[in-house]
């Protein structure tokens, strides 16, 4: 069973169809507006033609190459392709102005395939039980966690806790627009016919990463210089010393990534920027975090793609999807006549191996596609700022009226680019408002369902042991990280002194 | 009150930018005290300030617009929250934050400014870069273009002048590199995503 599965992914087509379906992934991650979401989507009507197998191959490349592509523009202009590698520029883009670009991107191509590859894995001998162990969740344990996510907001905060805390509450707050969870109830649209449906992710994403970098572009022209580009690398860019050093950081965040992704509604965009912060806590240097050291890449790469094999488990034994990739695959599956659940394994068992394999070979050919390319994409730096950024906003323009197929959020996007600018201006850190944005719809749908289950009482939400323990880590890292920010404000107030 | 409480909000907000956040009585006493008797507040300190004081007014507002949504709604049933209590407890949060933002900068500030140790920063002109206006100006007019005009022409004017604006000077070789950039990429992108992607973008005339 397990080999004829295999082995019906080794098939010149098959592995052809993975192979362009990875390509364009890496293509829709990298450029800012378009997403993994849009690869998988756009892709859907091609793969009912196929046969099941290859169909499925393709759309798991599109998801693989998506999710790891976004690591290229992060990393290069500063925009994030995707949510999922909004963690992977804090290092990576001032590795980039060192002029260390080809190390920052092999180091993330690199963990990007390790992580794809630990959680695959996983799934393949783990499925049932972490499956049995996710259904354990109910609305008491999700809110914890979700409270879990939204505390390491402290620590995500450069500078002002207070100024980050505040940012995450204005992402927190704009995910309110529109129809309430649960029951609807129309909020903040003033009757306005485009604000009942709220705003996207994409829009708030591209509009508070990409436009401010256009109007920085715009305010330095005269500033803008050649950078020196780092071509000498030897294999990934990181000696072996480098790499094992790395280890202990990869498998937390591999596990962050992979827990973060078995979970429905907080998936890859929420796992690496929890990765890098948990990262950073458990750093011996945490100052050096921000300043361009690989920690961050690793912590924020292998985090987003074990949150891929996190998110299959659910998808595959429960037939739950996690979010929009996953339920996407989930129509791509069904229409394809498998129907994910607890008797797939059993009356599909080739096929699962088939989907297993696919999932290994896409991952190596994420590595040898992205690898083999690093040269020709850090000549995007060579392209000056004007043009680039230009363009991009274009693609962004495209991106984000696709994702609706209405004007309103190119609209909507640019307003946040403007309030963006002004926060980053204003030295109000970004990451924030975009965790508390994607993290707003899960922790109140979950705090109202889990009021309803318990008759409005609150203390099943601090009783149940799963929900009790994260509450619990929460409040601690929540006023460890208040102390410790207290602490260092007060040593360098004494230090000036 | 949720609704008067926003109207002034974004008052305060399109007026400050006007004049210098006078929007609200509390920015405007901060505008005060940054200028006053010739003692200039450091930069860190006024933007503190002022986006504490926005942040106020938003906080403030959050919660009213929760207190709004009461009326409105049907009361929650079995133990639920309703959905007035998350724009409520955010706006608490955000008014707290933003109070403990400016007192932190405040205080600290006006203890300087008694025991008379502040140093005065040399007063700097609000500058505001030509470029940057310039650029938001080209981004609403590309948007209002978009869809009577066609993905296609609205975006090879944008491009072009979105260029030549962050770059400052033309010279004819960079007109022709900026012109067939501007002409190849919208039509390629058009290209690619309406016939291979098979997805809507706006045609206008051309279409």
């Amino acid at each position: 069973m397990l080999l004829t599965g295999l082995l019906s992914v080794l098939s010149p087509v098959v592995l052809l169809t993975i192979l362009g379906g990875v390509v364009l992934g890496i293509i829709f991650g990298s450029i800012p507006g378009l997403s993994a979401t849009m690869a998988v989507a756009l892709c859907l009507p091609i793969s009912f033609g196929m046969p099941t197998v290859q169909g499925v191959a393709l759309l798991l490349g599109l998801y693989i190459g998506g999710i790891s592509g976004g690591l290229i523009s992060a990393i290069l202009i500063k925009i994030p392709g995707t949510p999922s590698s909004v963690a992977t520029l804090f290092d990576g883009a001032p590795m980039a102005e060192r002029g260390l670009a080809g190390k920052a991107l092999g180091t993330g191509i690199l963990f990007s395939f390790l992580g794809t590859v630990f959680s695959v894995v996983l799934l393949m001998f783990l499925s049932p039980p972490i499956a049995k162990f996710a259904l354990k969740f109910s609305p008491y344990e999700y809110f914890a966690v979700t409270v879990f996510s939204l505390t390491l907001i402290a620590s995500l905060s450069e500078g002002s806790m207070l100024k980050g805390l505040l940012s995450g509450c204005v992402g927190i707050a704009i995910a309110m627009v529109g129809a309430a969870p649960l029951d609807s109830f129309q909020r903040f649209s003033y009757g306005h016919f485009n604000l009942t449906l709220g705003f996207q992710l994409l829009s708030v994403l591209i509009g508070f990463y990409a436009i401010p970098e256009i109007l920085i572009a715009a305010r330095d022209a005269a500033a803008i210089e050649e950078k020196p580009i780092d071509f000498q690398m030897k294999g990934f860019g990181l000696s072996v010393k480098e790499f094992v050093g790395q280890i202990p950081n990869a498998l937390r965040s591999a596990l962050i990534g992979l827990g973060i992704g078995l979970l429905p509604g907080i998936g890859g965009g929420t796992s690496n920027l929890i990765a890098y912060a948990s990262a950073k806590k458990a750093s011996k240097t945490p100052e050096k975090f921000g300043t361009g050291i690989i920690d961050g890449i690793v912590a924020s790469e292998t985090s987003n793609n074990a949150s891929i094999g996190g998110a299959l488990i659910p998808l595959l034994t429960l037939g739950i999807p996690g979010d929009t990739v996953t339920a996407m695959l989930l129509g791509g599956l069904m229409m394809q006549g498998v129907i994910p659940g607890p008797m797939l394994f059993k009356n599909n068992g080739p096929l699962v191996y088939s989907i297993f394999g696919a999932l290994f070979v896409a991952s190596v050919m994420m590595l040898l596609v992205e690898f083999g390319g690093i040269r020709m994409f850090v000549r995007l730096l060579k392209i000056p700022k004007n043009i680039l950024l230009s363009v991009v906003l274009c693609l962004c323009v495209v991106g984000a009226i696709a994702s609706n197929n209405r004007l309103f959020d190119a609209y909507a996007m640019i307003a946040f680019g403007l309030l963006g600018y002004w926060l980053t201006k204003m030295k109000f850190p970004l990451p924030p408002l975009i965790l508390g944005f994607i993290l707003s719809p899960t922790l109140e749908t979950n705090l109202r369902r889990g009021m309803q289950l318990s008759g409005g009482d609150f203390i099943p939400f601090l009783t149940r042991p799963i929900s009790m323990v994260f509450l619990g880590i929460a409040m601690i890292s929540f006023f460890g990280s208040i102390i410790h920010d207290v602490r260092r404000t007060t040593m360098n107030k004494k230090a000036q002194a | 009150m949720g609704l008067f409480l926003s109207i002034s909000w974004f008052q305060g907000i399109s007026l400050g930018m006007k004049r210098g956040f006078q929007g609200t009585v509390v920015v405007s006493c901060i505008q005060g005290m940054c200028i006053n008797e010739g003692v200039f507040m450091n930069k860190e300190t006024r933007n503190s300030l002022i986006s504490g004081a926005i942040f106020l007014a938003f906080g403030v507002y959050l919660y009213f617009s929760g207190i709004g949504f009461e009326g409105r709604m049907r009361p929650p049933m079995n133990g639920d929250v309703g959905p007035a209590f998350m724009p409520k407890l955010i706006g608490i949060f955000i008014m707290l934050l933003s109070l403990g933002l400016l007192l932190s900068n405040l205080i600290p500030y006006l203890m300087k400014r008694k025991a008379g140790t502040y140093v005065s920063e040399p007063r700097q002109k609000a500058t505001f870069s030509v470029k940057v206006i310039l650029t938001v100006v080209l981004m609403f007019l590309y948007m209002l273009l978009l869809s009577p005009v066609g993905f296609i022409l609205s975006s090879i004017a944008y491009l072009f002048a979105q260029m030549a604006v962050i770059e400052g000077t033309l010279t004819k070789k960079k007109c022709l590199v900026f012109g067939s950039i501007s002409v190849v990429s919208p039509v390629l992108i058009y290209l690619v995503f309406v016939h291979v992607f098979s997805l809507m973008l706006p045609a206008g005339i051309l279409g």
